[in-house]
């Protein structure tokens, strides 16, 4: 029967059961997918059971990892959590803080993206601390993570050095039953002893530092407790399968369900990916002739083994070089390198595409891409990360790079424009209201400096949308519903030294439209710059947002349709359906949220609101 | 120990993932170890969405092809993504009116849980119909009385959780 307080908990609230029961008290952290739940859950479930403690959302990565850095310094125990494209942004605090080291417990969480999903690439960030010489872990499950981050908090406190545990999205998003521990007082206080050589190490420290933390690794990789292989071997096995993360659970699952398999491969878990257990390398070597290394998603583990010649996997090519694993491929790639045909299974149909994810109904962003279009017609649009990088499905959107750089991809574009071409086309920089407080102000300060010209569309929905609705800084609450200072987009655009900014509300069509004219007509003016729309509007996940949308009881078609799909194809709202036996259009009234911004976009007046 | 693999699978917006939440609970109550996974992220702007849900000991939630004992689906055109998974004698409950025409594999149940839903002013509640449907049957691995008790135990509004247990008790009356 159900064990004592057993209860389910998602990877993410099992890292968060993890980071509480270690005593860590102070989390920061910027939403990103797959890691967003975090920070959330350790408020939520220190506020449940009377734990006093301090999360934050930051601006942006670098702050979080600075700040958990230092709260570190002085003793406590401190997390910062991302994703994985969010540790290149907190690279610089990353790698210096491996030198110097921490007093209490520092983990970094850096959640990766294998295939990927919600990520502009899928890199690994057991990579990047192997880049900054930090030890990584590497968790297989919810409940193993939660275990790991204690180990982690022991390991970094031991040593006095940042320690990653690095999830990966199908881990962040699974659940799993345990039963949690109760959380233990915290009662360590702050305090903070003037080191100068550590804490503001001078290039020559830096030097001893390095070294220092050379020797660090060396521990580690010595450390029974990182062990894979006892060299406790089953003779009958010809093949040694070296895994960590989810890759292993993966390959355990699929080894349990198959004898032959069983018969045949010895499969060792490894938790600690880097720096990689020296004498179980070597005990490996000895014993096997053939290994293969499973891991996700670049090749960490088989790097440390150095061996090519007697070790498969992503190296020799055995294993796809990009894309996530999955059981299939994991099962095929072992039969593959063990001489065997892989059982048969079901194909995947390949003639049909996934349902592409599309803006909500409603979406203040679709109208203000539709307004973009027809106003600054064939123009460069330069776009950024949020949800209105689906502003692609509405051909409004021709960028996408990085955090923040849609303001100076605008302003470069511009500059190229200006200085090699013979004519300039229209530009914009679309940024969402979250993105441009991440990394758009030093770009935007940047662009007026050079003088470049081009209209900032700013997609203010008053919260950041795509990874679940946390607060900006514009209103300035805080990651637990406090009340911190908010500072309106508008007043840092001023203090840019931005003159030319308008707010207008998207659900206002002709304004928009007359606002985004009178920008590009300043961006092209003798004596123009840079045009700031912003066109504020609540996001849709909102409920409250969702019920004031409702301008209409009902939207829907009448006969008038010729099925022309205009509305499809360049307003793509998921309530409008093609009714393929009438070859016209209708709309679902479940999705439907009654704004009607649809009804002016079709050219024969088909769409009526009542 | 019984071993059960699910796939749930629908569009962005349809409460997969909450269905998903819902498994899990009655795996919880019923003492049974549970892993399970469920697509993020784009998936919530009205992308295809599926869960993955391994009952009894296994150390990862993924399902390889061919070896899904049940599929639930919300969306009849989400079929073609999911039905791979499935084994040959699987266990089909669709939210739909007709089977689809890549049918023809497992032994399929049909419900009209949208219409339902849009009928009974309960639009947010398909999944609900299509899960009280399924436990209607013998060989869905919960009870409707199982699921209600579920729904009881997760956090929710009083007035939503009526609504869901309306829904549930609704496809469990064209279920039976």
């Amino acid at each position: 029967m159900n064990k004592k307080n057993e209860a389910i908990y998602l990877g993410n609230e099992a890292i968060a059961r993890g980071l509480l029961e270690s005593g860590c008290g102070f989390v920061y952290s910027y939403p990103g997918t797959p890691a967003s739940e975090i920070l959330p859950s350790f408020i939520t479930q220190a506020g449940r059971e009377g734990q006093k403690v301090y999360g934050r959302w930051t601006l942006n990565e670098k702050i979080a990892m600075e700040a958990a850095l230092t709260v570190a310094a002085t003793g406590l125990r401190s997390a910062a959590v991302m994703k994985q494209v969010g540790l290149n942004v907190a690279a610089d605090p990353l790698m210096s803080g491996a030198y110097i080291g921490v007093d209490g417990g520092m983990i970094v969480v850096s959640a990766d993206d294998p295939g990927p999903y919600s990520s502009q690439t899928e890199q690994d960030s057991r990579f990047f601390a192997m880049l900054a010489k930090i030890p990584v872990f590497d968790p297989s499950s919810p409940a193993d993570a939660r275990t790991m981050v204690a180990r982690a908090f022991s390991l970094s406190e031991k040593l006095q050095l940042p320690v990653m545990v690095r999830p990966t999205s199908t881990l962040c998003h699974a659940r799993q039953n345990m039963s949690p521990e109760p959380l233990p007082h915290i009662d360590s206080t702050p305090r903070f002893n003037k080191e100068p050589s550590r804490w503001a190490a001078t290039p020559r420290h830096r030097f001893v530092l390095h070294q220092k933390l050379n020797r660090k690794l060396e521990q580690i990789r010595q450390d029974s407790q990182f062990s894979f292989y006892d060299g406790s071997r089953d003779n009958r096995q010809r093949l040694a399968i070296v895994a960590s993360g989810f890759a292993w659970s993966m390959t355990a699952d699929l080894i349990a369900d198959n004898r032959e398999l069983q018969n045949l491969c010895c499969l060792l878990k490894v938790d600690l990916p880097f720096p990689l257990h020296q004498p179980s390398v070597d005990r490996l070597l000895a014993d096997f002739s053939h290994i293969l290394v499973i891991e996700e998603t670049y090749p960490v583990i088989e790097h440390q083994f150095g061996r090519r010649d007697r070790v498969s996997g992503r190296l020799d090519q055995l294993i796809p070089g990009a894309g996530e694993l999955t059981p299939q491929l994991v099962e095929t790639v072992i039969h593959r390198y063990l001489d065997r045909l892989p059982p048969a299974r079901p194909e995947k149909a390949t003639n049909v595409r996934p349902r592409r994810p599309r803006l909500c109904p409603g979406c203040p962003h679709r109208s203000s891409f539709y307004a973009l279009k027809t106003v600054l017609k064939d123009g460069i649009y330069t776009g950024d990360i949020g949800c209105y990088t689906l502003g692609l499905n509405l051909n409004a959107l021709d960028t996408c790079l990085c955090m923040g750089a849609s303001i100076t991809q605008a302003s470069a574009m511009y500059q190229a424009f200006a200085n090699r071409g013979s004519g300039i086309p229209p530009i914009a920089a679309i940024i969402g209201d979250s993105t441009f407080y991440h990394s758009g102000i030093p770009a935007l300060i940047n662009a007026r400096m050079e003088n470049s010209r081009f209209v900032l569309l700013l997609l203010d929905n008053e919260t950041t949308a795509m990874t679940g609705n946390q607060p900006t800084p514009a209103s300035g609450i805080l990651a637990d519903g406090s009340q911190g200072l908010g500072l309106p987009l508008e007043k840092i655009i001023q203090g840019a030294g931005i003159a030319w900014i308008k707010v207008v509300d998207p659900y206002d069509p002709p304004r928009l439209r007359e606002t985004l004219e009178a920008a590009q007509e300043f961006v092209q003016a003798e004596d123009g710059g840079i045009a700031v729309v912003i066109a504020r509007h609540p996001c849709m996940m909102d409920a409250e947002a969702r019920r004031r949308a409702r301008r209409f009881a009902t939207v829907s078609v009448t006969d008038e349709c010729t099925g022309c799909d205009t509305c499809i194809d360049s307003y793509e709202c998921p309530a409008l359906e093609k009714d393929e036996e009438t070859d016209t259009v209708r709309i679902d009234a479940l999705t439907c949220v009654g704004c009607g911004l649809c009804i002016d976009i079709c050219p024969f007046g088909a769409i009526v609101g009542q | 120990m019984r071993k059960v693999k699910i796939i749930i699978a629908g569009v962005g917006g349809q409460g997969v993932v909450f269905l998903s939440r819902l498994l899990a609970e009655a795996a919880v109550q019923a003492g049974e170890p549970l892993i399970s996974y469920e697509s993020h992220g784009m998936a919530m702007r009205g992308g295809s969405v599926s869960c993955h849900l391994k009952i009894g000991g296994f150390q990862s939630p993924l399902i390889a092809a061919g070896e899904a004992d049940v599929l639930l689906l919300l969306a009849t055109e989400e079929l073609p993504h999911v039905q791979h998974l499935l084994k040959d004698d699987g266990r089909l409950f669709v939210n739909g009116e007709e089977a689809g025409k890549d049918g023809g594999k497992g032994q399929i149940s049909l419900v009209p849980a949208s219409a339902m839903a849009l009928e009974h002013n309960l639009p947010r509640a398909v999944n609900l119909i299509v899960a009280g449907f399924a436990a209607a049957h013998s060989d869905f691995p919960y009870s409707v009385d199982q699921l209600r008790a579920a729904l009881e135990k997760m956090p929710a509004k009083e007035t939503i959780r009526a609504a869901n247990i309306a829904a549930l008790e609704l496809g469990c009356q064209v279920g039976l």
